[in-house]
């Protein structure tokens, strides 16, 4: 049956064959233009041969094909849901010093604009220094303690607002809100004056003056006082360079060891490697020590130039950065590991550094607020150990907190570097 | 190898007879038990294996090996690509877990006990594996390091090495520079820098010339004079003639074990040589001949391996020699022939199963 067919196949192939020799052999016109044809149909058929071939051999590596499909439409959900400048829910500290059904209803405002989340009750304005120093929250408001007598008034009281101004996408935000609140507040109770009086309010003046008559007076409005802390000056390479510490760290370290196994299987000295006394544990350690020398030369770059030409402040202290470095620069090496344990080539092995690499960028807070983003791409978030490096890098470096401060962002980190140990450990066999 | 044709049907080799031996064979133990042709009177078990299988998915690549190596002898895994010799080494030096089945390296349970065992063992790996990015030296100390010799140690023993294999004109050079012989010496020299007791080659030769094989071999035979158990494979069976024994494996199992020179000898009898004009059709006559196994052309000879139940080679020479010449074949002749290792490849290829020790 096959072979009746193959024997047809045959005949109609060499039937082919013999019509095409026949016409490859006709005379050639003036112009030359079968020659022409014969040419271009030669490299038509080179062409469309080493593009065949490619596309094959594409369509077998089943982790590019995966890529191919896979990474646009991640791209696309992260940085549709992360890519956010409006920024709501920012984590706020209340030092209420009036405590009086006024002052909660100003709060009670403050928390419609969105833009504020009072996650903290503080009792003092140092206090919430403190706290905005730690990471805890990024904003504070201080009600002070004659807020409703001077409402009463008509003195027009003063909110002060501290906000974490390192980031000053965070503190434009913060401002604008505040001056968004405080326009509308105001504009609201002029209504009302207007409604009552023509434009003025019939207030006390003097408490002392007892029984006096409460005068008729045109009241002082409601302000809110932002103050920056951090960066005054809201210059942005003041929040970027912290954060490009950790995103410098994160590609050289993840792709330099997802490179360092895999490059030798590649170049097949791991079965040498493998045959040897060397025990897997060993052979991790050893393949990562020069990594974390290298990462550390990388934060000492990276400070300086940042100290040098972008009068980037230190306000915390070196060794606590060097200490949150080692442990992030753990964390990616790793991570490094485990790529290079379930990957089989080095092509394979940049694919998945990026497929991280992306996430980590975008998802982190380097590029976008991480208070802009939904709740979802903040989980996410929470699992990269590039977020909590960024925190304790801005921490240490901007804000003057201690890594007894950043002992969360530490723990995490120390959790991702377990986890990644153990499954490093559990991949990577000294078998083929 | 086969035996080389002067190419114009001058004058063959002569039948094949018993050669001469003269003062006492190796063997003073009775051929074709497992032990035969052993060099040294001590026979301590060096592998062990039994039952060594191995799959990848649905391929067997390694089935129900048994295998038993000596201290001190030069032992050949002979087979083509595909045959398993790989995987059964890998298994061996424990880098592969096997599917089924036990093996002991010196003393140790495969894979269970391998680290104890590394630093005894060498491994030169098919592939090229050294780091093409060191120098010569310092692929060297790598290596002696890593195999935990320590400082002074290693000094002499790369040095030594660096001596033993003429490496001192390209101690600085990178093994990517080096030509193919070159790199082998290398591998070797790094492969036996901790002083290993067993060796194991897999395939080492590959794409190498003659000329750096024999050299090669003439250091293997010094290794195993100095009490280095050796256990290598090849397909070239010009290496493999050389082993003291000699495994045959196919599609993962072990055809034939024993003596070079008692697999040979199994097909005594069963070679001819002829040639005529035109070779061709002297190549196409004898390969649709029954009594024929299968016929290979040698310039314009032809060497035929004569089927079990043929009749015997000085006969049917005789009669094939008229019967080819009424068929048109010219200046037709023919002797009876020594086999050689690749009459034995085709014979087991072919299923046969050698009678190993019928002849003393």
């Amino acid at each position: 049956m096959s072979e009746a067919r193959s024997e047809k196949t045959r005949r109609t192939l060499a039937r082919r064959l013999e019509t095409a020799s026949r016409a490859a052999f006709r005379p050639v016109d003036v112009v030359g233009r079968s020659i022409l044809g014969a040419r271009y149909a030669l490299v038509r058929r080179r062409v469309m041969s080493v593009a065949r071939k490619e596309l094959r051999q594409l369509l077998r590596d089943r982790l590019t094909m995966g890529f191919v499909v896979g990474v646009p439409a991640i791209q696309l959900l992260l940085f549709g849901y992360a890519i956010n400048q409006d920024i709501r829910h920012i984590p706020t500290g209340l030092v209420d010093h009036s405590n009086t059904s006024i002052s909660r209803q100003l709060v009670g405002e403050l928390q419609a604009t969105q833009t504020f989340d009072v996650t903290e009750q503080v009792r003092s304005e140092q206090e919430a220094r403190r706290l905005l120093e730690r990471g805890a929250i990024r904003a504070a408001v201080v009600v002070p303690a004659d807020y409703a007598r001077a409402y009463y008034r008509g003195r027009g009281a003063e909110i002060l607002v501290l906000v974490d101004a390192a980031d000053p996408i965070l503190a434009r935000a913060v401002r604008a809100s505040a001056n968004g609140l405080m326009e509308r507040h105001n504009r609201r109770q002029q209504q009302f004056d207007v409604g009552t009086e023509g434009g003025a309010r019939r207030v006390t003046r003097e408490r002392t003056s007892f029984g006096a008559e409460p005068e008729l007076i045109r009241p002082e409005f409601l302000r809110f006082e932002v103050l920056n802390l951090y960066n005054p000056e809201l210059r942005t390479p003041v929040f970027v360079v912290p954060a490009l510490l950790g995103v410098i760290l994160t590609t050289t370290m993840i792709l330099m060891t997802s490179l360092s196994i895999v490059r030798e299987r590649e170049r097949g000295s791991f079965e040498f490697l493998i045959a040897t006394p060397v025990r897997r544990t060993e052979l991790m350690a050893g393949k990562l020590l020069p990594y974390i020398g290298i990462g550390l030369v990388q934060i000492v770059i990276v400070v300086v130039t940042g100290l040098v030409l972008f009068e980037v402040p230190i306000a915390g202290s070196l060794l606590d950065l060097g200490v949150a470095s080692l442990v992030f620069i753990a964390a990616n090496l790793t991570l490094g590991l485990v790529i290079s344990s379930v990957t089989t080539s080095q092509f394979q092995a940049t694919q998945m550094s990026f497929f991280f690499f992306l996430p980590s960028v975008l998802l982190s807070g380097f590029m976008f607020p991480f208070e802009a983003m939904p709740k979802p791409a903040q989980w996410l978030g929470e699992l990269l150990p590039l977020t909590h490096f960024i925190r304790a890098s801005r921490g240490i470096l901007l804000r003057g907190s201690s890594l007894v401060d950043q002992l969360p962002e530490l723990g995490a980190m120390l959790l991702f570097c377990a986890v990644g140990f153990w499954a490093a450990t559990r991949l990577f066999t000294k078998q083929l | 190898m086969a035996d080389p044709g002067d190419g114009n049907g001058g004058t063959p080799a002569e039948p094949g007879s018993e050669p001469r031996v003269f003062g006492t064979e190796t063997a003073a133990i009775p051929i074709g038990s497992s032990t035969a042709g052993m060099p040294i009177a001590n026979l301590e078990r060096v592998i062990e294996a039994r039952g060594l299988t191995r799959r990848f998915g649905d391929l067997t690549a390694v089935d129900g090996l048994d295998l038993d190596v000596f201290r001190g002898e030069v032992f050949g895994f002979l087979g083509p690509n595909g045959a398993g010799k790989s995987t059964s080494i890998r298994m061996l030096v424990g880098l592969l877990t096997p599917s089924e089945g036990v093996a002991r390296v010196l003393g140790c349970t495969m894979p269970e006990e391998v680290e104890e065992l590394r630093s005894r063992v060498g491994y030169m790996t098919q592939k090229f594996s050294l780091y093409d990015d060191l120098s010569v030296a310092e692929n060297l100390e790598f290596a002696a390091e890593i195999f935990g010799l320590d400082r002074d140690r290693r000094r002499l023993r790369i040095e030594e090495v660096i001596a033993e294999y003429g490496l001192g004109p390209r101690r600085g050079q990178r093994p990517a520079t080096l030509s193919g012989g070159w790199k082998q010496r290398l591998a070797l020299a790094v492969a036996t820098v901790h002083e290993p007791e067993l060796l194991f080659l897999d395939e080492p030769t590959a794409g190498v010339d003659p000329d750096s094989r024999r050299l090669f071999w003439e250091k293997l035979f010094q290794l195993a004079a100095a009490g280095t158990t050796i256990l290598v494979s090849t397909h070239y069976m010009d290496e493999a003639i050389r082993c003291h024994r000699l495994c045959v494996v196919r599609d993962g199992r072990r055809a034939a074990l024993g003596r070079p020179v008692d697999l040979t000898r199994a097909l005594e009898g069963r070679i001819i040589e002829m040639w005529a004009r035109p070779a061709h059709r002297l190549m196409a006559a004898l390969a649709g001949r029954q009594e024929v196994m299968s016929a290979t052309q040698l310039g314009s000879r032809v060497h035929a391996l004569l089927a079990p139940g043929a009749p015997p080679a000085e006969e049917l020479v005789a009669r094939l020699v008229p019967q080819l010449e009424s068929e048109g074949l010219k200046r037709v002749g023919g002797v009876v022939a020594d086999p050689n290792l690749e009459d034995v490849m085709v014979a087991l290829t072919r299923g046969e199963e050698l009678a190993l020790g019928e002849k003393t």
